[in-house]
């Protein structure tokens, strides 16, 4: 292993090296403000004693003033001081928080992959995040806290003991009595409070098991046996809590009885030595304040101490569970990332796991610049871990795997990147747009010095033929028609849209009558919702947003008016109540795991669902609804479409009521607030709808096998024509795919992860089952890209699923166990007869 | 004011169609009414136009199909040569070996006519079930049974020549 790294791995180094790590120099500013600081603080003492003897003693008005002055400003010196330091200290210990959370997450990403086959990302975040910061804390406050503290104790003793050595050295000795006392009463404290808590849960998982058995204690009768079991944990409970609280006043007193012990000595001891005239009120009076002042000091070294214990703890723990070597040197040195030829020559390799687990055994391959070759075998077989090896993701342990003459293991990440590409057999879709995502091996590649063969960013002529090519480019059009636009931005484009909505409807009209459900004005529209139904437009207001209508008195006043109140009320209920119904009859625990999916084709959004319950029990039980809850049914009436929604029953008479609504609602609203909503009409764009929605022109039947994909079709031929359709892919390519790409289905996600080593063509690519999620023409289409674009050229290892794609390739290697039983051409093996044959034909 | 309650015991929404036709397919006939309403919440009939594909030979498939109304043909393909299997019309109930693990489509299904078909998802058969392994294994049973029948049926046809392992022998397996 080459060691150039220059400065040691992150978790080799020691808490007190982060201190001065990059701090010495603010480190030493500190100090030194601290030490005016605590000269400052010794200020005010002296002035007080000053005042009483040389101003109040003497009578004289000037010192009074001009004392008094000087304790000010002291005052409000050390007080600014003191904000600076604890600035300071606080941006040290952020400050240092921040490189180490960058240099060790550098690290966690760099290790092996077996490393997180046993850490899960949960663990990684709370050693990131929550448990780094008492220790960043105590990084801030590891030079300031413990010398302001000490010197300032160190000053007031001195202090003290230029005033009376005598006394202070008894001061001095009520606060070492104190520190040996209190300590153990509070550690007995801790214990005593432990226990409490203990039986405090104790107590509630009796409470709790008792009453989910209720039935079993009915039935056996157990009333009194569950009762003196209650009695006997209560009984802990209550002694436990009071030993607790003992102790809780006990530390209570002894620090009351040690605060007054101090005074009451001095006050003794001082008084009795002034009277006798050896000591001056003044300096009793500095002595008993200076006193005080040592208690804080003292106080918080203990507490440091504490903070001191439990942070190099916590620091040990974190740096101790990353601490591992990465595999792979991230970088090269001294030299430019290699450009490999393609061969790869995996001689004798085996990788061993565990107890002596062979994952593989002993595998040799050996493939020519611009082969193609197929990895088969039943699963288990260790095709993926084959492939893992080559990529470099996992190391190995015996044997040697030669890219283009170069041992892998010899080669950094650099190297990898610029001549290796890889499709995963689970493909990861990361949170952002789908371009982000597209380009995420190019971007990963250009901040390593390298190029795509797209070019360093690739165009959007680039991405959209790449797009093309792993047949992703309908669904990202489908992405970009779900945009919906501001027709003052976008004049032309609005133009083109409009116009392929006459274009859509003359062409396509007849054949697509079974995929859609025009907007009209004449027809009651079942895939709408009621109260789309009865606005038939939308406003940009948001005080007229329509999921906003049912809660406001105009429209409230409008549906009374129009006898509607009532039907939608009944509707709503009619549609809880079956609801409710379905739920009732499932246990609690599937409820919770299923109610958002089953709630994903009803009205009834999540948060309104307990809600429903109540109502449909008030229902069952015959009551009248309250107002809350009529304005809830309300607005699930409001929202329902019966065309979506399975549970609702809309009859068509009132679906005929709802729509002879439309009209007395365009004159009110016309009446109330002209031109605030934009009614649907042919001619003009609505802005509040997609683009889709805009050509359509109606809805498109989601319960229509292939609707959408048959319209977007028809879309793209019209787009085209326009000349808008790139306009509108690209807004495709700014769809936000969600967390981990869950707004894309599998195949849209292996298709990103097919076109981002497409865009990347690197000399060698690497494919685990990269098309097993796509359908069948889509896998011939992608199979026929991937050999007219590489063959001869680049390199390709591909994991096969389908046998029929065998064909394509100019060897195949069966695996079984960790081992390659059979390796040759396709037509060869199945000459042979052996396993390949097996596999392709049974046995 | 409870007028709600009138419509309910009549065949008013789609949800109560649904479970009216997955109550008649003989492998939930065991399964608790509870379940078949939720179940018949979980999937949706979707309506094919004629010459619209319900599920293509070779595709990897999860899902069991019930068709509802309309007619589908069945086909296979074998190297070019297409040969008509037969046809299915309302209540044929057919891929259920999927709702037990992914399985290749051995068979094109074709709507023939405007057919409305349910598709049920093993994820969502899944989780209805969760809570009934009496219901999961009577499921099971009926359908080990039906592919039992099916290749004796074969057998006594006399399609198992001598030395056939591998293309006969299904329960064998
Ligand atoms: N790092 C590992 N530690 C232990 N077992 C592993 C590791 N990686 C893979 N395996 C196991 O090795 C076997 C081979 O896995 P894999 O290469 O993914 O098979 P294939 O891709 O052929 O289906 C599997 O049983 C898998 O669980
Ligand atoms: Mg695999």
């Amino acid at each position: 292993m080459p060691k150039a790294n220059e400065n040691t791995p992150v978790t080799k180094a020691s808490l007190y090296s982060w201190v001065f790590h990059r701090n010495t120099n603010l480190q030493t500013i500190v100090i030194g403000i601290i030490l005016i600081t605590v000269a400052l603080r010794l200020v005010p003492l002296e002035m007080s004693k000053r005042i009483i003897n040389e101003a109040v003693g003497m009578k004289d008005l000037h010192k009074l003033f001009l004392y008094c002055g000087i304790y000010l400003v002291s005052v409000v010196l050390a007080g600014v001081c003191k904000y600076i330091i604890n600035l300071m200290q606080n941006f040290i210990g952020e400050r240092t928080l921040k490189t180490l959370r960058e240099k060790l997450y550098a690290h966690a990403l760099s290790l092996p992959l077996n490393y997180y086959r046993k850490t899960s990302p949960g663990q990684v975040i709370s050693y990131m995040i929550t448990e780094l910061i008492p220790v960043a804390n105590f990084i801030g406050s590891a030079v300031a806290v413990p010398v302001v503290n000490l010197l300032t104790f160190l000053a007031y003793f001195i202090y003290l003991f230029y005033l009376n050595p005598f006394l202070s050295i008894i001061a001095v000795g009520i606060y070492t009595v104190e520190v040996l006392v209190i300590p153990p009463i509070q550690k007995r404290f801790n214990r005593a409070n432990r226990e409490r808590i203990d039986n405090t849960q104790k107590v509630s998982g009796l409470i709790g098991e008792s009453i989910s058995g209720v039935h079993e204690v009915h039935a056996n009768a157990s009333i009194p046996l569950e009762r003196s079991r209650f009695q006997s944990t209560l009984e802990k409970l209550y002694r436990s809590t009071l030993i607790m609280n003992a102790y809780k006043y006990g530390i209570k007193f002894s620090n009351n009885f040690f605060q007054s012990l101090g005074p009451f000595s001095l006050l003794l001891i001082g008084g009795y030595l002034t009277i006798k005239g050896r000591f001056d009120l003044g300096a009793l009076f500095a002595f008993q304040a200076a006193y005080d002042k040592l208690y804080q000091p003292w106080k918080d070294l203990m507490e440091f101490w504490q903070i001191y214990i439990d942070s190099s703890v916590r620091y040990r723990q974190v740096m101790d569970a990353f601490d591992l070597v990465p595999e792979h040197e991230l970088t090269v040195h001294d030299r430019d990332p290699y450009v490999l030829d393609g061969s790869i020559d995996i001689r004798n390799v085996s990788y061993v796991v565990g107890n002596n687990i062979k994952l593989l055994d002993n595998v040799s391959l050996s493939i020519r610049e611009g082969e193609h070759v197929a990895l088969v075998g039943f699963s288990g077989s260790g095709k993926s871990t084959l492939a893992l090896c080559v990529a470099q993701l996992y190391k190995h342990t015996s044997g040697n795997v030669m890219l283009g003459e170069r041992d892998v293991n010899t080669l950094t990440k650099q190297d990898m990147a610029h001549n290796v590409g890889m499709v995963a057999q689970h493909p990861f879709i990361f949170n952002g747009t789908v371009r982000e995502n597209l380009l995420y091996s190019c971007d990963a590649l250009t901040l390593q010095g390298g190029a795509c063969a797209a070019g360093e960013t690739p165009s959007l002529d680039r991405i959209i033929e790449n797009i093309q090519q792993v047949g992703l480019f309908l669904d990202v059009l489908s992405f970009g028609l779900r945009f919906t636009i501001d027709p003052q931005e976008h004049p032309k484009l609005t133009e083109a849209i409009i116009h392929a909505r006459h274009e859509f409807r003359v062409q396509h009209g007849d054949d697509l009558a079974a995929d859609i459900e025009p907007f009209s004005k004449k027809t009651y529209s079942r895939y709408s919702n009621v109260i789309s139904n009865i606005t038939a437009g939308a406003s940009p207001n948001p005080e007229y947003a329509l999921e906003t209508l049912y809660d406001k008195d105009f429209f409230r006043v409008f549906l009374d008016k129009q006898d509607l109140t009532e039907p939608l009320i009944t509707l709503g209920a009619d549609l809880t109540a079956r609801t409710v119904d379905i739920f009732n009859s499932m246990p609690e625990s599937t409820v919770d795991n299923m109610l958002e999916e089953m709630l994903s084709n009803s009205p009834i959004a999540q948060e309104d669902f307990e809600q429903c319950k109540n109502v449909a029990e008030h229902l069952d039980r015959g009551h009248d609804l309250r107002e809350n809850e009529r304005t809830l049914m309300l607005k699930l009436a409001l929202a329902s479409s019966p065309g979506r929604h399975k549970l609702v029953h809309l009859s068509n008479d009132l679906a005929e009521r709802i729509k002879s609504a439309r009209k007395p609602f365009q004159e009110m609203m016309e009446a109330l607030d002209p031109g605030s909503f934009e009614f649907m009409r042919w001619r003009s764009y609505m802005r509040q709808r997609s683009i889709q929605d805009n050509i359509v022109f109606g809805h498109v039947k989601h319960d229509s096998a292939g609707a959408e994909e048959r319209i977007n079709q028809r879309i793209m031929q019209l787009l085209i024509m326009e000349g808008v359709l790139e306009q509108v892919v690209e807004m495709g390519l700014e769809f936000q795919v969600g967390s981990m790409g869950d707004r894309l289905s599998g195949g849209q996600r292996q298709k990103i992860a097919l076109a981002r080593v497409f865009l990347k063509s690197p000399k060698i690519v690497i494919l685990d089952e990269a098309t097993a999620a796509l359908d069948n023409a889509s896998q011939k289409r992608v199979q026929s890209v991937i050999t007219n674009k590489w063959h001869g050229r680049n390199t390709v290892i591909a994991v096969i699923h389908r046998l029929d794609m065998l064909i394509h390739y100019d060897k195949v290697a069966v695996l079984k166990a960790g081992k390659i039983i059979e390796q040759g051409t396709y037509e060869e093996l199945l000459e042979r007869k052996g396993a390949l044959h097996e596999l392709v034909y049974g046995k | 004011m409870n007028s709600f309650t009138e419509n309910s015991g009549q065949n008013c929404c789609q949800h109560e169609a649904i479970m009216a036709q997955l109550r008649a397919v003989p492998h939930f006939s065991e399964i608790p009414l509870d379940i078949i309403k939720v179940l018949a919440l979980l999937c949706s009939p979707m309506n094919y136009q004629p010459g619209t594909v319900l599920f293509h030979q070779d595709d990897g498939d999860d899902k069991a199909y019930l068709i509802m109304s309309g007619k589908a043909e069945l086909t296979r393909n074998l190297e070019g040569q297409t040969t008509k299997i037969g046809s299915l019309g309302p209540g044929a109930f057919v891929g259920a070996l999927a709702l037990m693990a992914d399985v290749k489509r051995l068979f094109t299904l074709t709507a023939s006519e405007t057919t409305v078909c349910l598709t049920i998802r093993r994820k969502q058969f899944l989780q209805a079930l969760e809570k009934h392994p009496s219901a999961h294994v009577f499921f099971t049973k009926v359908l080990t049974r039906s592919i039992v029948d099916w290749e004796e049926a074969l057998l006594r046809a006399g399609t198992c020549p001598a030395n056939s392992l591998g293309s006969t022998g299904v329960s064998l397996l």
